[in-house]
């Protein structure tokens, strides 16, 4: 693809030193894959700059070589007028740079200061994690954080978990704090607080280097806007010298739809009573250390219809898809597909009677990594592409690549190991394989996390395709604003049970909202 | 009336046996605490054993000999800790490698030792008893108070392992590195040197528990002296659910089984080949809550035991 250099000379008065951070020419490669290829990136003092592209397009990357955690191939950087060799998170630490990534870098089993312990660096070896504990309670108050400090980390939230990295990078003094996309999990109320925190840190003289894939919160908080695509620097500049449109084209390469697909409605009531492809009844599942995360869910979906469960990540959705997908033993309660009692059988007589997963964590559940893109993509059908036993090598290159087409799947071919697409590549295969079939129920989870833009909307798309046919879609997201532009029905999970329910149609974000903290009662 | 003599003796033994335990198992609790299960504790302590007395018997300073048979224990355990912490290889393989190496070298260097008696080098008891006791309740307190230091020693070990482990950075930085390397990375530490260094300590450890065996319990070497209280070692840590106090208690019971063993010698039919088979079973038993999630998950185990760390790997 053709990248505009549109590089916004700017005449400043601000000579070299201003810079926090200066990275000239840094190239990364992983295997054949060009991640990062001759990027600029300046940071200057008391700035929120905002790194901005889509999936895929190396942000990630970048912010783990300013982090030490991978090692650029080449190109230089300058950490406040002096060229370093950033080898580990510790030396990047010791300059003044401290990353807050996508999941919390956090050891749950430990308490929030123990946590904090353990990066505290004027903390002598053998003594004591209570003395910083004092330190931690005057760092929250200050910047308006409230952290419990003798709280174990698996008890917290998401939006707690990330205070408490943003308390630990205030202990270590942070000159730049790197933020990598912090919102993805936040709700808007959480996402404001943040905002306002970063500001503060901006005024006492710090500076932001904020990741994220969302053009509008790009121009909510930043200075100065970045943007990254396939790798390449194709923009960066003040954040007041950019429209919209231009950003988003900037963003995604070649205009595109902004707003996707509006289903339209569909109400049980006044047409035909379609079947009941998927029922759950009374379902209770134990998690992986024994608490009950599912209590007594139940639900109807219909064919034609996508119902949409929203809540805060850790409220049992994980456990609950993994037991309508058969992963998961079920401890009580029944689940039907198609009015088959299929509680607990395996996958495989799932996938017999109908079921397709499209499950969150994609490269533990959906694909086999080391596998190519032909062999993962008949994985579940493998007797349409067999004959005796034998794999009719012609067909499955001819499915595939008919696949690769219909789904605009990036790939060098049907050989291609799995493991080297992208997030938003692999989604595709996979839907690509798990809509093939017609099934009847499709159970998403988080379908388009961590997916960038296009890919998102495509996905997005061909769930509304396959409603249309027919299936019955359980949706369950972590994005509400995905819930509420595909689902007709809504219910919001809380602390394992469902706690609200609603038509799309008088759906009301704020009482969502709400009603993911616990808020509402039913 | 009960037999005070023979009860006695039985809590002495007891407290006595159970020391090459202790020292082992918390050793072996904090390097497993960093994510590294080390197999080769057995070994440690063999080489510990022999050079414990050896040096015992050039020095004529039982303390010396102890101290440096520990130092052997980590030289061997720090072959493990460049297999495993540097260069992330299969940690069982390695760990079994390790405690062969130990015994082969024991067997071969030890030869010229066989049967050497130690005594007057041996450690002495610290406090007399003939205190105004009724004689018939000496026994009894000889079996608490007649040790010699290294047994009360064992007692404070444990205590002071849960103090390094749960109350200091360096503790902490160590459950970081066994709960997810990854984040113990990102979070400033050198996960290489905390991994390394737990299984020095954890192998300095498992020397002493060998030298306190030849020294202490069976006053000479002797080939292959641990016959497999190593291994009972790494078994008990997951039965402790790693917890430095739990291996105390844990220690005691199976010492206690093994002095009870000594008592009843001939006097109950309890196969010897039985008692031989109890520190197989434990390994059996770890290597099977190692390699299944879900037990370790239910005991507590460190999320990341057993797992290689290596950098820079593309992740999803």
């Amino acid at each position: 693809m053709e990248v505009n250099q549109t590089y916004f000379s700017l005449n400043t008065t601000n000579s070299n030193h201003d810079y926090v951070l200066s990275v000239r020419g840094v190239s990364k490669f992983f295997g054949s894959i060009t991640a990062l290829k001759e990027v600029d990136l300046d940071v200057r003092k008391k700035e929120i700059h905002v790194l901005l592209g889509e999936n895929g397009a190396g942000k990630t990357t970048l912010v783990n070589i300013l982090y030490g955690i991978y090692r650029p191939d080449s190109g230089v950087i300058n950490v406040f007028g002096k060229d370093v060799r950033i080898g580990s998170p510790r030396d990047a630490i010791s300059y003044g740079i401290v990353l807050v990534q996508q999941h919390p870098m956090l050891i749950d089993k430990m308490t929030v200061a123990e946590n904090l312990s353990i990066s505290f660096r004027k903390l002598g070896y053998f003594k004591s994690p209570k003395i910083i504990k004092e330190l931690i309670r005057e760092y929250s108050s200050r910047y308006g954080i409230s952290v419990d400090v003798d709280a174990l980390v698996s008890n917290l939230s998401f939006s707690e978990k990330q205070e408490v990295e943003l308390i630990r990078a205030l202990l270590l003094d942070v000159k730049l704090l790197i933020l990598d996309e912090p919102t993805t999990m936040l709700t808007s109320y959480e996402r404001r607080k943040l905002f306002s925190v970063l500001r503060g840190l901006i005024d006492e003289g710090r500076s932001v280097l904020l990741i994220t894939h969302k053009v509008v919160e790009a121009l909510e908080i930043s200075d100065w806007i970045t943007v990254l695509r396939r790798g390449e620097v194709v923009a960066s500049r003040p954040k007041n010298a950019y429209s919209v449109d231009e950003l988003v084209k900037l963003v995604v390469g070649e205009s595109i739809r902004a707003e996707p697909i509006v289903s339209e409605d569909f109400s049980p009531g006044n047409s035909v009573r379609r079947p009941e492809v998927l029922s759950v009844k009374d379902l209770t599942v134990v998690n992986d250390a024994g608490g009950i995360a599912v209590r007594g869910v139940s639900l109807d979906i219909n064919s034609g219809e996508v119902v949409g469960i929203a809540g805060v990540s850790g409220n049992g959705q994980k456990e609950l898809s993994e037991a309508l997908a058969g992963l998961r033993k079920v401890k009580g309660g029944k689940i039907l597909i198609c009015g088959l009692d299929v509680t607990n059988r395996g996958p495989g007589d799932r996938v017999r009677a109908g079921f397709a997963y499209i499950p969150e964590e994609r490269l533990r559940y959906g694909v086999i990594g080391e596998m190519n893109v032909a062999e993962n993509f008949m994985l579940k059908n493998h007797k349409s592409f067999s004959k005796y036993g034998l794999i009719l090598e012609k067909d499955v290159v001819e499915s595939v690549e008919e696949g690769i087409k219909a789904f605009n799947i990036v790939t060098r071919g049907p050989s291609e190991k799995v493991k080297a697409l992208s997030g938003g590549n692999i989604q595709k295969l996979i839907v690509a394989r798990e809509l093939r079939s017609n099934p009847k129920v499709i159970l998403a989870h988080n379908p388009t996390l961590g997916l960038d833009l296009k890919s998102a909307v495509l996905v997005r798309e061909l769930l509304i395709k396959a409603r249309s046919n027919g299936s019955g879609i359980l949706l369950i997201s972590e994005d509400l604003d995905e819930v509420l532009t595909l689902s007709d029905r809504v219910v919001v999970m809380y602390r394992g049970s469902i706690v609200y329910e609603t038509s799309r149609t008088t759906a009301s974000r704020d009482v969502l909202e709400r009603a993911m903290l616990g808020l509402v009662n039913v | 009336m009960i037999d005070t003599f023979l009860v006695g003796n039985f809590i002495f033994l007891t407290l006595k046996n159970a020391v090459p335990l202790v020292l082992a198992s918390v050793g072996e609790v904090i390097a497993e605490r960093s994510g590294i299960i080390n197999l080769g504790v057995e070994g440690s302590m063999v080489v510990g054993a022999l050079v414990g007395v050896a040096v015992t018997l050039m020095s004529g300073n039982y303390l010396l000999g102890f101290a440096v048979g520990g130092l052997a224990g980590l030289l061997l355990a720090s072959i493990h800790g460049f297999i495993t912490v540097v260069f992330g290889a299969n940690q069982i393989v390695s760990g079994i490698a390790v405690t062969m190496t130990g015994l082969g070298l024991t067997a071969l260097l030890g030869r010229g030792y066989v049967g050497r008696s130690l005594y007057g080098l041996r450690p002495s008891p610290l406090y007399p008893y003939d205190v105004g006791v009724p004689d018939y309740l000496k026994p009894l307190l000889a079996a608490l108070v007649r040790h010699d230091i290294i047994v009360y020693l064992s007692i404070i070990i444990p205590l002071l392992a849960t103090w390094l482990l749960f109350k200091t950075k360096y503790g902490n930085s160590v459950r970081a590195c066994g709960e997810s390397p990854s984040v113990a990375e990102s979070l400033g530490i050198n996960v290489i040197l905390i991994r390394f260094s737990a299984v020095l300590l954890g192998g300095f450890l498992a020397g002493l528990g060998g030298a306190y065996l030849s020294l202490g319990i069976v006053g000479t070497w002797v080939e292959n002296i641990t016959a497999g209280i190593g291994w009972i070692a790494v078994g008990l840590v997951a039965f402790s659910m790693w917890m430095p106090v739990r291996v105390l208690m844990a220690s005691y019971i199976m010492a206690a089984l093994i002095s009870m063993s000594y008592i009843l010698q001939g006097k109950v039919g309890v196969s010897s080949y039985f008692l031989a088979m109890i520190p197989y079973i434990g390994t059996i038993m770890i290597l099977t809550i190692v390699n299944v999630e879900r037990f370790k998950l239910k005991l507590g185990a460190p999320t990341a035991l057993g797992r290689p760390y290596i950098r820079e790997e593309r992740l999803g």
